[in-house]
Formats: structure tokens, sequence, C-alpha cells
């Protein structure tokens, strides 16, 4: 109160009424909203943080699944290939038996 | 002194929110003086003031008990103060109408300022001193702060601080005398 007079007398400044009390709520009432929504912040970040873990991990997952899979469809391939493929040599003796020695 | 002590257990113990609670009753309105006697208008002593609790606040943690926690607090206040005036000067440098105002054109554009009751003669004394002797002699004549405790808040030198502060009531008195 001194203080407030003092400086209303000599320099003319003066303040609203019932400022002291009012800012003082105020600005511990500030600090307690900044506290609690930087916690909810925090909260909210954490959940963020653990589900995109778990997509990342079944996105990797399902990565290893489809890798897997597309292997086997490749050795698949191969066999069949392989299996389609005829050796030179029986191929020789198959048409010799079947075409030339029947003309014969 | 009791209150200090409490405050700088409270520190101790890590329970910021009491601390901060015990500093705002032991020094919400002295700092909210030390500020508007700075920045002069009243919304930008609140605005200052709100930045001084949140940085009191988030400082806490790191406390060095190297100085008082009135002291501390002080520094911080006047630091944002200042920060807050050079924000304003650079705004004021790019409005060109502002810079014509003079000083009293200034003071009253705040509705907290009561033209009146001012000691016209006090501010014009005031307002003939360098600004480090205006910032020295509202320290100690209204804030009633120690040479020492100026010489922490501002970081210049104790001696340098008596000179001034003896030289700027001088200057004060005869211009007093002179006006009456």
């Amino acid at each position: 109160m001194k203080q407030t007079d003092q400086h209303h007398n000599k320099l003319g400044y003066t303040i609203p009424e019932g400022y002291f009390e009012a800012s003082k709520k105020e600005m511990l009432a500030f600090l307690g909203a900044n506290k609690s929504s930087k916690n909810t912040i925090n909260k909210k970040s954490s959940y963020a943080l653990l589900s995109y873990s778990i997509i990342g991990v079944f996105l990797v997952g399902l990565f290893f699944v489809k890798q897997n899979t597309w292997q086997e469809i490749k050795t698949f391939e191969q066999l069949t290939i392989e299996s389609l493929e005829v050796n030179e040599e029986e191929f020789d003796s198959w048409f010799d038996e079947n075409f030339i020695l029947n003309d014969v | 002194m009791k209150k200090e002590t409490q405050i700088i257990t409270q520190i101790k113990h890590q329970q910021f929110d009491l601390a901060v609670a015990a500093i705002s009753e032991s020094y919400h309105e002295l700092l909210y003086w030390h500020i508007r006697k700075l920045v002069k208008h009243h919304d930008d002593a609140n605005d200052a003031l709100q930045n001084t609790y949140v940085r009191i606040y988030k400082g806490l943690k790191n406390f060095g008990f190297k100085s008082s926690v009135k002291t501390w607090c002080y520094r911080i206040a006047y630091n944002e103060a200042i920060r807050l005036l050079q924000k304003n000067q650079r705004l004021m440098h790019q409005d060109s109408i502002e810079e014509g105002k003079d000083y009293f054109t200034l003071l009253t554009a705040d509705p907290y300022f009561d033209l009146d009751s001012a000691s016209h003669a006090f501010h014009e004394s005031l307002q003939k001193l360098s600004e480090k002797q205006q910032r020295i002699f509202n320290m100690k004549y209204f804030d009633e702060l120690t040479f020492e405790e100026i010489a922490e808040i501002t970081t210049w030198n104790a001696n340098s601080i008596k000179t001034a502060f003896y030289n700027a009531k001088e200057k004060i008195k005869s211009q007093l005398i002179a006006i009456t």
C-alpha cells in the first residue's frame, strides 16, 4: 500500500482496483494451466509414440511376410521353369527314336 | 528474512509450486512497481510481470543459491522489462508518428497514469537524468534496494552505481529547488 501511494503521489502511476490480488491469482493460475497443459502434451505424445511404434512393428512384419511370399513364389516359378526344361541329349534321343528311327 | 528462508527451503525440497506462491506473496507488488517504473505503461508492466513469473518458475530448478531469492527475482524482472522496452523501441522505429511523441504524451497515453496527481517537477527532473541514472535512482529511492543489490540486478559496478546515485540525487534536488 505504501508503495502504491508513493508511486501515485510522486509519479502519478495508478493501477486498476484490486489489481494486485487479481493478478497474483491470475499469474499463479497461468503457471498451473501451463504446467497441466504441458503434462497433457507429454501424455498425448507418449500415446502417439506408442501407437506409431505399434504401426511400425506391424509394417515391418508385413514387409517380411510379403518378402517371404515373393521368395516362395520365385522359388516355385524357378522350379516350374526348371521342370519344363528338357535336356538337349534327352530331346535328341527322343527325336531320333520317334521320328528318324520310325522313318527308317 | 523468514520468508526468504522459507522459500529457500521449498526450493531445496523441490516444492516449486509452493516456492512460486511464496515469492508471489512476498514480492508480487515490489516486482510490479520495479517493472512499471522501467516500462511506464500498466499493460506493458502486466505483460512483463507475467513473463517474469514464467521465467522464475522455469528457473527455480537451476537456482544456484548465489544470491538472495529477492535479488534473483528482481534481476529477472529487470531483464524482462528491458527486453520489452527493446521490443517496443524496435516497433516505435517502424512507426514514425510515435517517434515524435514527447515524454508526457507517452505517459498520458496510459489510462493508468494520473496526470493531476503526478509531480511534474519530479518527472521533469527525472527526465533530465541519463537512462542509467534514472534506473539507479528509482531502484534506490522507490524500491529501497541497497547498492549491492542494484549491482547484482544490473551487473553494473557497485562504486559507479553509488556515484551515479549521488549525482542524480544532487541534480534532482537542485532542479526541484530551482522550480519552487
